[in-house]
């Protein structure tokens, strides 16, 4: 199948990602030709423990913190939190608020961002859109709604991490 | 003039009676039917199980719960609501299978997860086929 050439001087399009490629290929179930007809766009992607270590999905969290609850009827109460690693998944046992996902799925957008950010070095976080709401809007014009912001923590201290450009994690301790 | 009298709420035609039953009663489940080269490792036969006011169970869902498919089925839970609401069978004929975010290694992305919607009786954990019904 042709594909148009969106991006023809991508820097990764002949870069076979040797450092990384043993690993991706036996956890992903990726042959030698999945990985040759892999777009560029994906390799930036998987890039991003060049920048930030091998281990960044596991060393950092998201965290959503609930900041308020009006008008909402799941059950959600400001203070409570649902965490994410850092391939977006819920880690259940380290969050206590009801996982409604009219309020989680505007989230998603941040974990688009942080493979982005990653990829460039950048805190993964991004610094613009820490703040969502839930899906619902009732007829006052979404004054009242489940309101949210989100962080990065490490994933064993819980520290906020909020630095700019981001070093790899053993380089925070 | 607020909002509301510009624009009068119109009840639906037929109010759900048995609403608080099947909220309590049914669970949605999204069960998965194609898994790809799933970075999160999501496997055929897997399941996101969910109530019907639109949370996720994690404790009866066997899918590692990633955000990139749990945000694509928000808008099957507000159609699951709108339906029981209305007294009609909480999965849709028109929409019950639903994939993920990703667009697959042949279309700029790696993998592809796909999920097919049912009913469920929770205490029973048969299939329902019609909830007015049962």
């Amino acid at each position: 199948m042709s594909r148009p050439e969106l991006n023809p001087r991508d820097p990764l399009a002949d870069d076979p990602l040797a450092d990384i490629a043993p690993q991706l290929k036996r956890a992903l179930d990726l042959s030698d030709a999945d990985f040759e007809r892999m777009d560029p766009a994906v390799k930036h992607l998987l890039s991003a423990r060049r920048r930030l270590g091998h281990s960044w999905l596991d060393d950092f969290e998201v965290v959503v913190e609930i900041v308020a609850n009006d008008g909402c009827g799941c059950g959600v109460e400001p203070g409570q939190r649902v965490v994410f690693d850092m391939r977006h998944r819920i880690k259940p046992e380290l969050s206590d608020a009801p996982l409604c996902m009219h309020m989680l799925a505007p989230v998603l957008a941040i974990f688009y961002m942080t493979f982005d950010r990653a990829a460039e070095g950048l805190n993964p976080l991004s610094r613009i859109w820490r703040f969502y709401d839930c899906t619902r809007t009732a007829e006052d014009n979404g004054k009242t709604k489940a309101r949210t912001r989100v962080y990065l923590r490490t994933s064993d201290t819980h520290e906020v991490i909020d630095v700019n450009p981001m070093p790899p994690r053993e380089v925070l301790r | 003039m607020t909002p509301a009298d510009r624009f009068p709420r119109r009840l639906p035609a037929g109010l759900n009676e048995r609403l608080s039953e099947w909220m309590d009663r049914f669970e949605l489940v999204a069960e998965v039917t194609r898994a790809e080269h799933c970075a999160n490792f999501i496997k055929v036969g897997q399941s996101f199980v969910f109530d019907l006011r639109g949370r996720i169970v994690p404790a009866r869902s066997s899918a590692a719960l990633c955000l990139g498919i749990l945000a694509r089925l928000e808008p099957a839970l507000l159609i699951a609501q709108d339906r029981a609401q209305s007294g009609l069978h909480p999965i849709s004929p028109s929409f019950q299978t639903f994939d993920c975010f990703d667009t697959g290694l042949d279309h700029g992305g790696m993998g592809k997860v796909c999920v097919r919607f049912h009913l469920r009786d929770r205490a029973s954990g048969q299939m329902v086929e019609d909830a007015a019904k049962a």
